[in-house]
């Protein structure tokens, strides 16, 4: 009888202190709606953009620049 | 008389004119705002992201040594070298332009969907990658070239017409945002897209939470459909 007791009080307790948990607070839940997200869309590229020449002329020596350390591609 | 109603008439014409032309700007900008009320936490608070930004510490040197000297460059960096050394001159408007032009010439690889990493610059200019990795770089990019923390951040958006998530990186600069697409140059504004998150290294902003079309539930979906 004593044993019965104890052990529903301490299930009483036990459930007492789960309940006390606080629930995962908004900012976690919505970390973890972010965390789930798979970001995977795919867009091909266009062509309609203006080209600035200061801009133009920096990517194309960036091109050289690889170009020049580039493997030799097979004939 | 007829002078006075000429006049009447010209000012009417004049403020019709001028009504649409000063409100452009307000209706570029209606997509996204740099304001801070949406704010969620931290960017540490997000591990995603602040496993990246450790990733990007350790590697940052790398860069430097590259920017600093060319005989120290992989080949993978020689040409970011280039954009970086000969682009830290231009002004702002241009330096956004090379940055989304010089990203989106890169390789572009699919990641598989449940492995889809989220790479630094470092990373991307050795391996390529997709959306969200082009929209980092460019964020890296533009903080090299000088952009400020609060002026940069890159936003995961909903895609309403591709029906997928998405990611693109928005800059303030000179009152507007500029939103930078993979898909050709900086615009303002992109109707097509919900902006559900935003992340910089100071923050994480969350869109979702406070827009009347979210859903309430936040259980994944298979793709095509939305789950924020």
């Amino acid at each position: 009888m004593k044993s019965t007791l104890l052990a529903a009080a301490a299930l009483t307790v036990a459930s007492v202190a789960a309940a006390d948990q606080p629930p995962p607070s908004d900012v976690e839940a919505r970390l973890a709606a972010l965390e789930k997200i798979n970001v995977t869309a795919h867009k091909a590229q266009t062509a309609d953009e203006a080209k600035d020449p200061q801009v133009e002329a920096i990517l194309q020596k960036a091109a050289q620049a690889e170009g020049d350390t580039a493997p030799a591609q097979p004939q | 008389m007829i002078k006075r109603s000429i006049g009447a008439r010209f000012a009417r014409i004049a403020l019709a004119l001028a009504l649409p032309v000063g409100l452009c700007p307000v209706i570029a900008n209606a997509g996204y705002s740099f304001a801070d009320t949406d704010y969620l936490t931290a960017s540490e608070n997000f591990p995603r992201w602040a496993t990246l930004m450790a990733r990007h510490a350790a590697q940052t040197a790398e860069l430097d040594a590259c920017v600093a000297d060319g005989a120290r460059c992989p080949s993978a960096l020689r040409a970011f070298r280039e954009v970086m050394v000969d682009g830290a001159s231009l002004d702002a408007r241009r330096k956004i332009e090379l940055a989304n032009r010089f990203v989106n010439t890169r390789r572009w690889s699919i990641e598989p969907r449940r492995d889809d990493d989220w790479r630094t610059l470092d990373e991307f200019l050795h391996r390529g990658g997709d959306c969200e990795d082009f929209a980092i770089a460019k964020y890296f990019l533009l903080r090299r070239l000088g952009f400020a923390v609060n002026d940069v951040r890159v936003a995961i958006t909903w895609d309403r017409q591709v029906r997928d998530y998405h990611a693109v990186t928005l800059v303030h600069f000179d009152g507007r945002v500029y939103v930078l697409d993979v898909d050709g140059p900086p615009r303002f504004g992109q109707d097509n897209y919900r902006f559900l998150f935003s992340i910089n290294e100071s923050g994480v902003w969350d869109h979702a939470s406070r827009d009347p079309h979210r859903r309430n539930d936040d259980v994944q979906r298979p793709t095509g459909e939305e789950h924020l």
